[in-house]
């Protein structure tokens, strides 16, 4: 009787759940895109002859099952609990959070990356700087100061700035932020580093490469109304305190005009709110390829080239008091031979200010 | 098309579930057939005609031995058969293998042929051919019907990772079979917990090996952490997928042979093949090892037939030198058993067996897992301490801290230790109703859990493929 029991009931409870996902599943309208993970999702394939004879059918309706699966943030969330809480591991796809912050394990050192990194930068200086005067300036991941201080594996940082050390010199001048920067300078639910904390890192860079006498100490911390949730709070499923995005505000800054030549756009440094899936894109528009800030109260003519990634974008409201005009490309979507085009190098500072992230995974260099 | 994806768990088998318990009894095959055919056509485009090659192969090679019986025809069938089904099992499967051997022993060029292995390829070929000399032994009766065979030959819960289910197993069941509430009932929990083994275990153990291999000098204790990891991930990978297969072919009415009973809790490398895989073990058994003779031989026969056994058993794994290594490690492993330390493992204590035991089991998965020679001395040298890593690091004591809890929780569920508790339990009248509420809701509870992590997650290899 038990038994019979038993198997009803399995019976039932394995029927029901597959059939209604299944049935939900066909009934609930696609998504397009998703918010919490910044990406289209996967459409119901186009169904041919060819396209099931060679497979693309198929696959494409795997990944349509799991992008359009019912539940799925819901679901996503029970795994990460299940993972923490019962497996008790230490991340969830390398995501772990500590000390407040959650952050991305990136504990391998990848020296052909640093290599290739290398390469790609001085390329750019053959090219075009040879009468410059250049500077470099790593910024370290928020790993540096989160990882090891909280058991999790890091990245070997010493090796990393040996490496770039030996192999820039006598070619760049190297600036060392690291001094400057703590966990509290970084966002807690994103990679990126928060711009109201970059005094400090801005002034050891102006003072290196003699613009610090520019700079005035008078800027002012607005506050964006819209809460921030970073690019980590994507990829965990488990419910976070939003971030607030702060910025530091002065004449200069509010009179810069900034040209994005890679949208054919032009505002202030500031972007509105910013974009709704990725409110830090309000620092220089985002991810922009080529982009000028010129700056009308300037007192003397004095043109800054910043060769950056994204962390260049919060960093470089701090700078525009100091220079004419600062010229911000990211050879991260614009290949070095175009640039020609596009910038005058002449008589200006070069800066390269990169992430230990990107040096380390440099293969989006171009 | 996996088990463990989401296509198969809330498109396929719903479908085919539906279909296949409204359409009338006589039609069942029918169903069975076509949804085989098309869970296969779903990841292998290109090779349903070398499935369906290998049916028709069998289908008439068995009638013709059944019909020329006593002639030396009967022989000629099975021959041509055989002779087929491991030729096309040589090409689709070794064929790069022998070539790069004659290339490095003979340093030619030959090129390549680029024959991408067919899935399921190893399974199906060794079912047809059991079926083959079981008729041409007069074991089983010819079956004339060409749409069961294809049915038996095909059927989705085993055609592509096993267990290796004889036509024997079947025959009554393809086509006179019971559909009993019971049977569901059963085969969904046990489904589920294969799936389980499969999702919850294997592929988060699997994540551990991933963060071995990318550790450019892994300390000790990471190989050692590794070689744990990647035994249990096999083990739970392909016993979860006999589970499922066995769960599957029971919701439609077939009892297919168990797999896996246990193999950790082996006394002896012997016990350990009556454990592991033992539709294969029981295959090679039945129809090589006991042709040649078995045990029942001279000494040097035996030896003989032990590394013609196991060397073929590496190789039904694989089309590389490691799993001939693997094979002969076994070999030699049994051998030893049979005709050495044997007696003397009969009567030492528990402890001192599985001691024994374990540490071999790792070494001869670590032999499996490896790509090629030099990998293996590698991963080998590591465990012995002997490339100087050092006995920790940084990531092997945190990849220790994030895995431990599982890599103990698998340890448990790998030993006997559920059914030892469930018959403790017994003796207790509160059990069977306890039981009967909780098994089915730990189920549901179970592939919850499987949805969420296979939503989560784009990793999801079924290992047990490549063979």
């Amino acid at each position: 009787m038990n038994e019979k029991m038993q198997a009803r009931l399995s019976t039932a409870l394995f029927l029901l759940l597959i059939g209604a996902l299944a049935i939900v599943a066909l009934l609930t309208p696609d998504e397009e895109y998703s918010l919490s993970e910044r990406r289209k999702l996967a459409q119901f394939p186009t169904i041919s002859w060819e396209s099931i004879g060679d497979g693309e059918a198929m696959s494409g309706f795997s990944s349509y099952m799991a992008d359009q699966f019912p539940l799925r943030e819901e679901l996503r969330a029970v795994k990460e609990k299940l993972v923490f809480g019962l497996y008790q591991q230490k991340d969830n796809n390398g995501i772990y959070q500590a000390q407040g912050h959650i952050s991305e394990l990136d504990e391998k050192l990848d020296r052909t990356s640093v290599e290739n990194f290398l390469q790609r930068i001085l390329r750019v200086r053959e090219m075009y700087l040879q009468d410059n005067d250049v500077w470099f300036a790593l910024v370290p991941d928020k790993n540096y100061f989160l990882a090891e201080q909280s058991g999790y594996p890091a990245l070997d940082y010493a090796a990393m700035q040996q490496m770039l050390a030996s192999g820039l010199a006598g070619k760049m001048e190297t600036i060392d932020l690291f001094e400057t920067l703590s966990l509290e300078d970084y966002y807690t639910t994103d990679p990126h580093w928060r711009a109201e904390c970059l005094k400090e890192t801005a002034d050891a860079l102006a003072e290196a490469m003699g613009a610090k006498n520019r700079l005035s100490d008078t800027a002012e911390i607005l506050t964006m109304p819209q809460p921030f949730y970073g690019v980590y709070a994507s990829r965990t499923a488990l419910p976070l305190a939003a971030d607030t995005i702060r910025y530091p505000m002065n004449d200069a800054i509010a009179a810069a005009q900034v040209t994005d030549l890679d949208r054919n756009a032009s505002g202030g440094v500031y972007w509105g709110e910013g974009d709704e899936r990725d409110r830090y894109t309000f620092f220089l528009n985002g991810s922009s390829s080529l982009l000028t800030i010129e700056n009308p109260q300037a007192k003397e003519k004095k043109e800054l080239v910043l060769f950056r990634d994204s962390f260049g974008s919060a960093l470089a409201p701090w700078l525009v008091e100091a220079y004419s005009k600062i010229t911000v490309v990211d050879i991260r979507y614009i290949a070095p031979e175009m640039l020609e085009r596009f910038v005058e190098f002449e008589d200006a500072d070069v800066l390269f200010l990169y992430s230990s992230s990107v040096v380390n995974n440099s293969v989006t260099l171009k | 098309m996996l088990f463990s994806s989401l296509e198969f768990l809330y498109a396929f088998l719903p479908l085919l579930l539906l279909v296949y318990f409204i359409v009338p009894k006589r039609w069942k095959n029918g169903v069975l057939l076509i949804a085989s055919l098309f869970f296969y056509f779903y990841g292998e485009q290109k090779r349903v005609g070398l499935l369906l090659l290998s049916v028709a192969v069998s289908y008439l090679g068995a009638w013709v031995i059944d019909h020329k019986r006593g002639t030396p025809w009967a022989k000629v069938a099975l021959v041509a058969s055989l002779g087929i089904q491991l030729g096309l099992l040589g090409v689709f499967k070794y064929a790069d293998f022998v070539i790069s051997t004659i290339n490095g022993i003979l340093h030619t060029q030959i090129p390549m042929t680029g024959i991408l292995l067919p899935i399921g390829i190893s399974f199906y070929t060794f079912q047809a051919l059991s079926y083959v000399v079981d008729v041409y032994r007069d074991t089983v009766p010819l079956q004339k019907n060409p749409l069961h065979l294809a049915t038996y030959v095909a059927l989705f819960p085993q055609l592509i990772a096993g267990p290796i289910v004889r036509y024997s197993d079947v025959e009554r069941e393809l086509e006179q079979r019971e559909h009993r509430i019971s049977y569901f009932g059963y085969g969904a929990e046990r489904f589920v917990v294969g799936l389980s083994k499969k999702v919850l275990l294997a592929n988060v153990l699997y994540e551990l090996c991933v963060d071995f291999r990318a550790a450019e000098n892994p300390s000790v204790l990471l190989c050692w952490l590794y070689a744990v990891a990647y035994t249990l991930h096999l083990y739970f990978d392909f016993s979860g997928y006999s589970d499922m297969a066995i769960g599957l072919g029971k919701m439609l009415g077939f009892h297919f042979p168990e797999n896996f009973r246990y193999p950790f809790a082996a006394a002896s490398i012997s016990d350990f093949w009556r454990r592991w895989h033992m539709t294969l073990g029981s295959w090679f058994r039945d129809y090589v090892y006991f042709p040649l003779g078995g045990s029942r031989v001279s000494r040097g026969k035996l030896i003989r037939n032990l590394f013609v056994v196991w060397g073929l058993t590496g190789l039904w794994h694989g089309a590389a030198w490691t799993f001939v290594v693997w094979g002969l490690f076994f070999g030699l492993l049994l051998g030893g058993e049979k005709l050495l330390w044997g007696k003397a493992l009969d009567r030492a204590p528990r402890w001192l067996k599985h001691l024994y035991v374990v540490p071999l089991l790792l070494v001869s998965f670590v032999i499996f897992d490896a790509a090629n020679l030099t990998e293996l001395s590698g991963t080998l040298a590591g465990m012995a301490g002997l490339t100087g890593a050092g006995f920790a690091d940084g990531t092997s004591l945190y990849l220790l801290r994030s895995y431990g809890p599982v890599l103990a929780a698998s340890l448990v569920f790998a030993l006997p230790v559920v059914p030892a508790v469930a018959g403790r339990l017994e003796k207790y009248n509160w059990w069977p109703v306890a039981r009967g509420i909780l098994m089915p809701l730990t189920m549901a509870g179970l592939l919850v859990a499987c949805t969420a992590f296979l939503v989560d997650g784009s990793f999801n290899p079924f290992l047990y493929f490549r063979f």
